[in-house]
C-alpha cells in the first residue's frame, strides 16, 4: 500500500511541475510530453503495486516505498527555494515590472521590421526587431539564441549596428560577458551563450544580475577570427525574461 | 489474511533433499526481550519441504492455513554450511535470493567468510549475517521480522527536510535543482527502457529470438549497430534492453555492441552533434564512425563470455498463458524492473551531481596536459558528469574549448558508453566482476581507438 502511495505521489508531483511549467527550471521544453508520459506510467506502476498485493504472492521486502522518498524530498526543497527566489525577485523595488517589460518589447517589435536568417541551420527562419536602414537590432527574449548564432556566423555584416537585448551580466577577465544560459537537456548542462561587452567601469552598477543592455557592435581585431563585441552605452537592471533559460530548437 | 513468517533451517543431511520449515505468526500483545518463541504464537506449524519448487510449495501451504508470507529467514546450520559450499541448484538459488535474511554459523570464521563469498558470487544479494549461538540467531531473526525501516527512514527524512528547509542556502538549492534536473531528464527514458525490457521478457519467446537472430558473429554485430541506429534512446534505455536481450539468449557481443552504440549513433545524438558543431560535418562523421568502431571492439572483447547463469535467479518470472495473463504479467514485470533499477539510478545521479559541483571551480586547471593527458581528462570528465548523449555535444564543445579535437572526441565517444550512472545501472543486473571487466574494456578500447586516430592524424581533419 505504501509503495503504491509513494508511486502516486511521485506521479502527481511530475504532473504538477509539468502542468505548472515549473519543469522548465529543470529540463528543456521538449521534455514536457515525456514528463506527462512518465507521470502516467508511474500511475500504472502504482496500480501494478496494488495488483501484486492482491495476488498474495510472497515478495521479498526491498524497501521500494523508501526509494522515491529522497527525490520527492529534494524536489520539494528545490521548489521551495526557487519559489522564494522568484518571490524575492518580484518584490524588488529597483526593477520595472514584468508586465511593463513585455508591453515595451511588443511596442518595439511593432516599430521594427523583420530579418530572414542566413545561417545554414536555420536558413529562412524569420526574426523580428531588425531595422536595416537605421542599423538597429532589438533582440526579443525568445529570439536571443537565433540572433547570437547569426551574429557569430556573419560578424562582418553586423559591425556598427546598434544592438539592445536583455541578458545576464557576468564579469570575466576579457570584460563583461552578456549572456544567457542555454539548456540543451537539463539544468546540469547549462552552457552560456552571449557576447563580450566593453564599457566604462564606473557606469556599470555593482552586483547586477539581469540587465537591459544596449550598445554598438564593434569588430574585434585582436583575435585571428573576426568576432564582435559590444561597446556598451547603457546597462540597466531588470527582471529576468519569462523564460530564464534558452532552449535550443533541437 | 494471517501474516506468516517463515524460518527455514538448512540441514546437513543432504540425502533427503528436504529442509525444515516453520511457519510462525505473531501473538500480537506478547512481547518479551529475549527469544523469538516468546514473541510468537505457539501454534506454529513445523514440517519438512522439498528443496525443489520451494517457494510455490510454501505459498500453497501458507494459503491452505489462511495466511500470507511476510518474511523468510534461512538459517544454515554448521552441518548445512558444508553442503551449501557448492554450486546451488536453480531452485535453491531462487529461494536464497527470495529470502529476507540468511543466517550462517560463524563459529568457524573461515568457513563463514568462504560461504558468504560463495553466495555473493552466485548472485545472491540477500543480507547475510553470522551467528554463534542459539540466542543470537533468535535475536537476529526477531529483528528481521519486526523491523520496519520504512517508518524509520520516513521519519528521518521528514526531520532532515524540516532542518534543510530552515537552513537552506543558495548552494543547497542549486544542488537539489541539479539533482532533480538530471532525474527528470533520465526518468522518462528509464521508464521507456523498463517498458521495452518488459515487453521483450514477457512477449518474446527465447525460441523465437533464437530462430530469428543471426547466428553468425559478424551479422550479430551488424544487428547491434543497426539496432542502435534505429532506436533513438540514451543509455538509460539501452541498459535494461541489453539485459533483456541477453536473458533471451542473444549473444553477448551483439547485445553489447547494441548497448554501447545506441546512445552514440542514434538520430537524436547525431542531430545534437550537428547543431553543436555547425558547419563541421567531420565532427559528426568522426563521432559516429569512432563510436561504431569502439562499440564493435567492445562487443568482440566479450566473444567468449556467457552471462546465462546470472539470470537464473529470476527466470521464473516470464511464463505462458492466455492474453490476459500476459498483459498482467507485463505490468508486474514493469513494476519489478522499475524498482530493481531506480535505486541505482538515484545513487548514480547523486554522485554525478556531487562531481559536477565539486569540479566546477577547477575546470580551468585542465588545459595543456599533452594529448594523452587531455584525452584521459576529458574521458574522466565524461565519466563523472554523466550527461545524456543528446546534450553532451554542446557541453563537450563548451568545456573542450581549450583542448585538442581528439580530446573532445574522446569525451563525446566515451561518455555515452560509460559513466557513473551507467556503472550503477549495470550493477543492478550484473555481478561486480562483469561490470568491472566491461568498464575496463570500454575504457581501454576508447583510449586505444582515440590514440590510433590521433596517430593517424585525425586531429587535422576535424
Amino acid at each position: 500500500m505504501r509503495e503504491s502511495l509513494s508511486l502516486m505521489v511521485m506521479a502527481l508531483a511530475l504532473f504538477f511541475i509539468s502542468y505548472s511549467d515549473l519543469y522548465k527550471v529543470y529540463v528543456t521544453v521538449r521534455m514536457k510530453p515525456y514528463l506527462y508520459g512518465a507521470s502516467l506510467m508511474l500511475l500504472i506502476l502504482a496500480w501494478a503495486s496494488v495488483l501484486q498485493r492482491k495476488q498474495k504472492h510472497y515478495e521479498k521486502n526491498r524497501g521500494n516505498e523508501i526509494k522515491l522518498l529522497v527525490p520527492l524530498l529534494l524536489l520539494g526543497l528545490s521548489l521551495v527555494g526557487k519559489t522564494k527566489g522568484i518571490q524575492k525577485l518580484w518584490s524588488g523595488e529597483k526593477v520595472t515590472s514584468l508586465q511593463e517589460t513585455v508591453q515595451e518589447e511588443t511596442e518595439q517589435e511593432d516599430t521594427l521590421g523583420g530579418y530572414r536568417m542566413r545561417s545554414k541551420m536555420f536558413s529562412g527562419h524569420w526574426l523580428r526587431g531588425y531595422d536595416e536602414v537605421g542599423q538597429r537590432i532589438r533582440i526579443k527574449d525568445d529570439e536571443f539564441y537565433y540572433w547570437m548564432i547569426e551574429l557569430q556566423q556573419f560578424p562582418e555584416d553586423f559591425a556598427g549596428y546598434d544592438l539592445s537585448f536583455k541578458a545576464r551580466v557576468d564579469c570575466t577577465e576579457e570584460g563583461l560577458f552578456l549572456m544567457r544560459e542555454m539548456m540543451t537537456c537539463c539544468v546540469a548542462d547549462l552552457t552560456p551563450l552571449g557576447i563580450i561587452g566593453e564599457g566604462n567601469e564606473g557606469d556599470i552598477p555593482d552586483a547586477i544580475d539581469w540587465a537591459k543592455v544596449s550598445g554598438v557592435l564593434e569588430k574585434d581585431d585582436t583575435s585571428k577570427k573576426t568576432q564582435l563585441h559590444l561597446r556598451i552605452e547603457s546597462l540597466e537592471p531588470t527582471v529576468p525574461p519569462l523564460e530564464v533559460y534558452i532552449y535550443p530548437p533541437y | 489474511m494471517l501474516p506468516l513468517y517463515v524460518l527455514a533451517r538448512w540441514p546437513g543431511d543432504e540425502t533427503a533433499r528436504k529442509m525444515q520449515i516453520m511457519f510462525y505468526r505473531f501473538k500480537g500483545q506478547a512481547r518479551t526481550s529475549h527469544g523469538i518463541k516468546d514473541n510468537l504464537d505457539e501454534g506454529w506449524i513445523n514440517y519438512t519441504i522439498s528443496k525443489e519448487q520451494t517457494l510455490p510449495l510454501l505459498e500453497t501451504a501458507a494459503q491452505a492455513i489462511g495466511g500470507q508470507i511476510q518474511r523468510i529467514v534461512i538459517r544454515i546450520s554448521p552441518q548445512g554450511s558444508k553442503k551449501v559450499m557448492r554450486e546451488l541448484s536453480h531452485d535453491e538459488r531462487h529461494f536464497f535470493e527470495a529470502s529476507d535474511l540468511i543466517l550462517i554459523d560463524a563459529n568457524n570464521d573461515s568457513t563463514y567468510k568462504q560461504l558468504k563469498k560463495q553466495l555473493k558470487n552466485q548472485g545472491i544479494k540477500t543480507k547475510i549475517k553470522g551467528y554463534h549461538e542459539r540466542q543470537e540467531w533468535l535475536a537476529l531473526t526477531n529483528q528481521c521480522i519486526r523491523s520496519d525501516k520504512t517508518k524509520q527512514v520516513a521519519l528521518f527524512l521528514g526531520i532532515l527536510s524540516l532542518i534543510l528547509m530552515r537552513w537552506q542556502n543558495e548552494q543547497l538549492i542549486e544542488l537539489c535543482t541539479c539533482y532533480i534536473g538530471i532525474l527528470l531528464q533520465a526518468l522518462p527514458f528509464l521508464l521507456m527502457g523498463v517498458i521495452l525490457s518488459s515487453l521483450i521478457q514477457v512477449y518474446l519467446s527465447e525460441e523465437w529470438i533464437k530462430k530469428v537472430f543471426p547466428k553468425d558473429l559478424k551479422k550479430g554485430l551488424l544487428f547491434g549497430v543497426v539496432g542502435g541506429f534505429f532506436l533513438p534512446v540514451c543509455d538509460c534505455v539501452s541498459i535494461p534492453v541489453f539485459k533483456s536481450l541477453v536473458k533471451k539468449g542473444i549473444p553477448i557481443p551483439a547485445a553489447l555492441t547494441f548497448m554501447t552504440a545506441a546512445p552514440l549513433i542514434n538520430p537524436v545524438a547525431i542531430l545534437s552533434t550537428y547543431y553543436a558543431y555547425p558547419g563541421r560535418r567531420s565532427m559528426v562523421i568522426a563521432r559516429v564512425g569512432l563510436g561504431i568502431c569502439c562499440a564493435v571492439l567492445v562487443g568482440l572483447c566479450f566473444k567468449k563470455e556467457s552471462l546465462h547463469h546470472l539470470f537464473e535467479v529470476d527466470k521464473q518470472r516470464g511464463c505462458g498463458g492466455g492474453h490476459h495473463h500476459h498483459h498482467q504479467q507485463f505490468i508486474l514485470t514493469c513494476r519489478e524492473e522499475f524498482f530493481e533499477i531506480i535505486g541505482y539510478l538515484l545513487v548514480g545521479i547523486a554522485l554525478a551531481t556531487i562531481f559536477q559541483t565539486v569540479l566546477e571551480p577547477y575546470e580551468g586547471y585542465f588545459f595543456h596536459q599533452g594529448i594523452v593527458g587531455e584525452m584521459l581528462l576529458m574521458m574522466g570528465l565524461a565519466f563523472g558528469l554523466s550527461l545524456c548523449s543528446s546534450s553532451d555535444a554542446v557541453v563537450g564543445k563548451s568545456i573542450g574549448a581549450g583542448f585538442s579535437n581528439i580530446a573532445v572526441m574522446s569525451f563525446l565517444v566515451f561518455g555515452p558508453m560509460l559513466d557513473i550512472k551507467n556503472v550503477l545501472l549495470l550493477s543492478a543486473h550484473f555481478t561486480k566482476k562483469f561490470v568491472l571487466k566491461l568498464s575496463l574494456a570500454i575504457f581501454l578500447v576508447c583510449l586505444g581507438v582515440m590514440g590510433v586516430a590521433a596517430y593517424l592524424g585525425l586531429e587535422g581533419l576535424l
